[in-house]
């Protein structure tokens, strides 16, 4: 198959893996079953095939609106009075998760000799896309902040599986 | 027939605050700008409308699928460069997170898994494609994370513009 010069079959054969992966953990019944299934067969389908696979902007943002909608009804549901509990937690929650990271974000930085602001950029949970345009913004390292932001983002995503399985139980 | 209307405003709203949040460049705007709409919206007393399950799957099979492609071959040489050290820091930034959680579950007495799904420092939109399947209590993990998130890279941008100023 190829369309415009691109050859589609190594993307088609990404997606049909993450929709089977998804679905069948799906089918199992496993709590985030779609998100972790597609996740883990689209990236081995994703490296084995050496796929460049780019989905449009405006399906990103249909996708992660259907979850925003989805969760914006969940909450709708609790009571006024949780959510605003909830609120200042999570305010100070915050304020210390951006304390704990810029502290090992500078600890990274003199240890492995890099500039105090891409430790600081590569540390900070704030959304790996986020990070990486703040770095392209203001010309720091971006392979560092990539590559940071990204092993923290898997080792989250495979530390999750576990915490589900343990309280699901 | 009415319930279908309300569906479809539901959605619309969502997407057009999604959109909306995006083009303010607001960091998980996506999410946080159909949350909101969508809590607006919801929480009218006349609303009893229900995001169809068939729309979130669709939605969470999408995102697991976007996330993989982010992977390509110019990430795996980033994650070569800086391996050992790329793990530590990863290892450290999510015990950090679990230690938060694993205190605020004491302190509130909350549900450990509530407390650890909101703190663990992965994406906005991953947790939450992960906490929608669980019930309505993980609203607040979903919550929590977008709250990090948000404020993290605001915090970010504002210390960066300052050094660079200060740079000249």
């Amino acid at each position: 198959m190829n369309l415009a010069g691109r050859n589609w079959r190594p993307p088609t054969v990404v997606v049909g893996a993450g929709a089977a992966g998804g679905l069948g953990l799906v089918a199992v019944g496993a709590p985030g079953g779609a998100f972790i299934g597609a996740l883990a067969a689209a990236t081995a389908a994703s490296i084995a095939l050496k796929a460049d696979v780019r989905f449009p902007r405006w399906v990103k943002l249909v996708m992660r609106a259907v979850i925003g909608t989805s969760l914006g009804v969940s909450l709708a549901a609790l009571p006024q009075s949780l959510l605003l509990r909830w609120g200042g937690v999570a305010i100070a929650y915050a304020a210390t998760v951006i304390s704990a990271s810029a502290l090992v974000g500078v600890l990274f930085a003199k240890r492995y000799g890099l500039p105090l602001t891409t430790g600081l950029v590569g540390t900070a949970p704030g959304g790996m896309t986020e990070m990486a345009a703040i770095a392209d913004e203001y010309g720091l390292d971006i392979d560092a902040v990539v590559a940071l932001q990204f092993v923290r983002k898997v080792l989250a995503v495979l530390t999750i599986i576990p915490i589900l399985l343990i309280f699901s139980a | 027939m009415e319930g279908a209307v309300e569906l479809a405003l539901l959605f619309v709203s969502g997407v057009a605050a999604a959109a909306v949040f995006v083009f303010l460049r607001l960091p998980g705007g996506a999410i946080l700008g159909s949350l909101i709409a969508a809590y607006l919206f919801a929480a009218r007393e006349s609303s009893a409308v229900a995001v169809p399950r068939a729309a979130v799957i669709a939605a969470q099979l999408a995102i697991g699928i976007i996330v993989a492609s982010t992977f390509t071959e110019s990430t795996l040489r980033s994650i070569r460069r800086y391996f050992p050290p790329a793990i530590m820091v990863a290892m450290l930034t999510v015990a950090i997170g679990l230690g938060i959680g694993a205190f605020l579950s004491v302190r509130l007495v909350e549900p450990a898994a509530v407390m650890l799904m909101g703190t663990i420092p992965g994406g906005a939109s991953d947790v939450s494609a992960i906490v929608i399947d669980l019930d309505e209590g993980f609203s607040v993990a979903a919550m929590l994370q977008i709250v990090r998130q948000t404020s993290v890279f605001l915090v970010t941008g504002i210390l960066l513009r300052h050094h660079s100023r200060t740079e000249g």
